[in-house]
């Protein structure tokens, strides 16, 4: 394939791009709503920073001894509002007073966020109390509290970086502490908890452990139950229980692709014993891997043949049962049907423990069987609905 | 039907708008390099690439020349006129996929399932001034993925003349049209920040004249 | 089947039914190795094969989604801002390496950019570096009277900086033993930085 570079030197060049028309009302509404999204994804990722920083103080303190440290500044990234900055200052506030061991104490001076008018032989200026910490000292407002601490959030592309320093509240104002933190494509996936700081190899550890936890290969037992629609005849088919049982694994490490086979058995007593050998293929469809935090939702196709021996097995006969292959029955006689069918249906799956799902089959060899209706027909006649319970073991 | 995205770099915004001043009184020398073996960049392309990158900076009041590709060094004056910028581009080649039971798959169904090739590109971008200094650089990624089917074809065909808006359309020629865009608009944006940048490093005094001849006299 | 092309591949980035030009756009994708893939995403990426045949490679697509999508930013504040720790850190380790060598300096860091938000970033960010590396740093920022900055901002880029960098030493904003890191812009069309270091008065232009 030549390169499309090759193209690039056959197109015209551009032309200076037009103006761009101004966004209506639903795109406006649509950008909000993004924006309402990430604006939470942000403050999920702030908050694991704050996390991570505050637990770096718990392994090395930034101070020998406890500290009081005045929180002067939280700035978000360009673009977003204040309401994020609260929340932010909030769980820091938590973070930091559940672990002592940070030696950070924060400390309350409303002097030293507020606007102060320093006065003096040369000028007068006006700035906040943590720019003018000799203005502060003046007034007698640093009572207690000698370093302040900004913490600045930034959206770098794909990643959230974090900038914390503490900076001396003296006339040169030192950079005592700085450390930069960010979520970036380089770091591993992560399983933390707030309440239980861990540094990040761990907390990596903890979800690698727990996604070794789930097994590739697992062995269903399955309680499915077929009900099946009413044909022209008065007589119908009564629901089948079965108990399926059999292998099933995963194609892929996110285990967005299973599939299995398994064997069912339904018996009901003078009236069906009944056999069946299913393939099932199952898609992942709410994610592309699966959760260890919600249900996971899988479509499901399976092919099935079954064997029915018993009264019942005259229901599913394309004609109509005489009264003398109901006495045949009745002496012993059973009546016999093997038929293939085809199932789609939806599953939901939890840690890949317990299952529950609901399907429709398709028995294309019964389409005029009178005594089999349908439930519903899309390109091919559906005559049988159930649901069905799985425990993987 | 061939899907462009690009990767790295590509898709970043630019502040520079075309004029025809840009670059007015720069001189602006273009080395294309072809790979080695012809695959994917054979020379008569690199070179046709740089004749267009040669069109986009002339079109802008640069004088342009074009060297032939070769690699590395410091580049020669050219007509006794040292270069202020030399724009070196080169191709690499970062991923290709093309698996053969797709295609099976696409005659067994008459291509309503599609086969695909998929190749990613890098385009390395690299500016110097005159005595090889490294003024600015970057790697341009794309990934490109050419279907083959006439279902995938038809459904997406429908879909831009139905459906989508123009700047969102995948079908007839979007992809290079969407790339070559692009990659302009990155070269041009990289050039002018080069451009600054050795301004900046001169301290803003102009550039040195041309190199005299033997003997004296202005050339 | 062809609907459902996307479903089968798993989440692919590339423009399609499912996902528009602007969503492709608005991802930051690298191709990685399998084995650091598998490293990051354990539960998605399985561990390369123990056998692969010789000269084979197999790479991993990895995208992730931009913070801010592209377009909510004036522009050039989005390439600044993206690519802000990188340049922070490329412009303090050239800035440190101009500074007189066995001086012990305190650095002092400001930013010259068109919007006061990223200009702000930008200072924290080289602020922040420095004070990682392990030089002594001030939050200060020098000022100028008034009548000096009216002066030098009607002056152009190649005098307002050397001769702000005087005035400071002059006024005794900044004293032997102090630098100066100054980030700026030259140029409005431009979408990258530059960087000069005054020290004892002198300027000079390093990026």
């Amino acid at each position: 394939m030549r390169s499309l570079l090759a193209f690039a030197a056959f197109v015209m060049l551009p032309a200076a791009a037009a103006a761009q028309a101004a966004p209506t009302d639903q795109q406006r509404a649509q950008l909000e709503s993004l924006r309402a999204e990430v604006a939470a994804q942000i403050q999920l990722q702030a908050y694991d920073l704050v996390d991570e920083l505050v637990y770096g103080w718990t392994q090395q303190p930034p101070f020998g001894l406890d500290t009081p440290v005045v929180l002067a500044g939280v700035s978000v990234p360009v673009g977003f509002g204040s309401g994020m900055q609260a929340l932010i200052e909030s769980h820091f506030a938590s973070v930091v007073i559940s672990n002592p061991r940070s030696r950070v104490i924060l400390s309350h001076c409303p002097q030293c966020t507020a606007l102060v008018i320093h006065s003096g032989a040369k000028a007068t200026i006006v700035a906040r109390g943590v720019d003018q910490p000799e203005a502060l000292a003046a007034a007698g407002a640093l009572a207690g509290s000698r370093h302040a601490l900004f913490l600045d959030f930034e959206a770098e592309g794909a990643s959230l970086v974090l900038r914390a320093r503490i900076t001396g509240l003296e006339p040169s104002l030192p950079i005592v502490h700085a450390k930069t933190l960010s979520t970036s494509t380089a770091s591993p996936a992560l399983l933390r908890t707030g309440d239980r700081l861990k540094s990040s190899a761990e907390a990596h550890q903890e979800y690698v452990d727990a996604i070794n936890g789930l097994s590739s290969f697992v062995a269903p037992m399955r309680i499915a139950v077929r009900s099946y629609a009413q044909g022209d005849e008065p007589l119908s088919v009564p629901p089948f229980i079965w108990v399926q049982a059999g292998f099933e694994g995963a194609f892929t490490q996110a285990r967005s692709w299973t599939g299995g086979i398994s064997v069912g058995y339904s018996y009901a007593p003078e009236l069906h014993n009944a056999f069946l050998i299913q393939g099932r293929i199952a898609r992942l469809v709410s994610g592309t891997a699966t959760s260890l935090t919600r249900p996971d939702l899988y479509i499901f196709f399976a092919a099935s043949a079954i064997d029915v021996r018993g009264v019942d097995a005259a229901m599913f006969r394309e004609d109509v049962p005489t009264p003398e292959d109901i006495i045949a029955a009745a002496e012993g006689d059973d009546p016999h049907q093997a038929f293939g069918a085809f199932q789609i249906g939806l599953e939901t799956r939890v840690k890949n423990r317990i299952a529950v799902g609901v399907f429709l089959e398709t028995m294309p060899t019964k389409n005029d069987a009178p005594s089999l209706g349908s439930y519903v027909t899309f390109g091919a006649e559906f005559q049988t609905a159930g649901a069905e319970v799985t425990f993987c073991f | 039907m061939t899907v462009y995205q690009p990767l790295t770099s590509l898709q970043k915004p630019t502040a520079l708008e075309r004029s025809t001043t840009t670059f007015a009184g720069q001189r602006i020398l273009l080395r294309c390099i072809a790979d080695k073996n012809g695959e994917y960049m054979t020379p008569a392309d690199s070179q046709r690439l740089c004749t267009r990158l040669g069109s986009l900076f002339s079109g802008q009041g640069a004088q342009v020349d074009i060297a032939p590709s070769r690699g590395g060094g410091a580049p020669e004056p050219t007509g006794g006129l040292r270069p202020d910028l030399v724009i070196e581009l080169t191709t690499r080649r970062t991923h290709e996929e093309n698996p053969p039971f797709m295609w099976a798959v696409c005659v067994l169904t008459c291509s309503i399932v599609p086969a695909y090739r998929e190749v990613s590109i890098a385009q390395d971008v690299s500016i110097r001034d005159a005595d090889g200094f490294e003024l600015a650089s970057d790697s341009l990624q794309a990934r490109f993925v050419e279907y083959v089917g006439a279902g995938i074809w038809a459904v997406n065909r429908s879909l831009d003349l139905v459906v989508r808006e123009e700047k969102d359309h995948l079908t007839n020629g979007a992809a290079e049209r969407d790339f070559s865009r692009d990659f302009y608009r990155q070269v041009n944006q990289l050039a002018f920040n080069a451009r600054v940048r050795a301004n900046v490093l001169r301290s803003f005094e102009p550039p040195p004249g041309p190199p005299k001849k033997p003997g004296g006299g202005n050339p | 089947m062809l609907l459902a092309l996307p479903l089968l591949a798993g989440y692919d980035p590339l423009p399609h039914l499912f996902t528009s030009k602007d969503d492709a756009r608005n991802m930051d994708c690298r191709r990685i190795s399998q084995a650091e893939a598998n490293a990051l995403y354990p539960g998605r990426i399985p561990e390369p094969a123990g056998r692969t045949m010789a000269g084979s490679t197999r790479d991993v697509l990895v995208c992730r989604r931009r913070f801010v999508r592209l377009g909510e930013r004036p522009a050039r504040d989005e390439v600044i801002l993206t690519s802000l720790r990188e340049t922070a850190s490329d412009i303090v380790q050239a800035a440190v390496a101009q500074a007189p060598a066995g001086e012990k300096l305190t650095w002092h860091v400001d930013a010259f950019y068109p919007s006061i938000e990223v200009s702000a970033k930008i200072a924290v960010a080289a602020r922040t570096e420095l004070a990682e590396r392990g030089h002594r740093v001030s939050d200060r920022v020098p000022l100028l009277a008034a009548g000096d900055i009216a002066v030098l901002a009607r002056l152009p880029a190649a005098e307002s900086y050397a001769g702000a960098c005087t005035r400071y030493f002059a006024e005794g904003v900044l004293k032997d033993g102090d630098a100066f890191l100054g980030i700026m812009i030259v140029d409005s069309r431009e979408t990258q930085l530059h960087a000069g270091v005054c020290v004892r008065g002198e300027w000079s232009w390093f990026r």
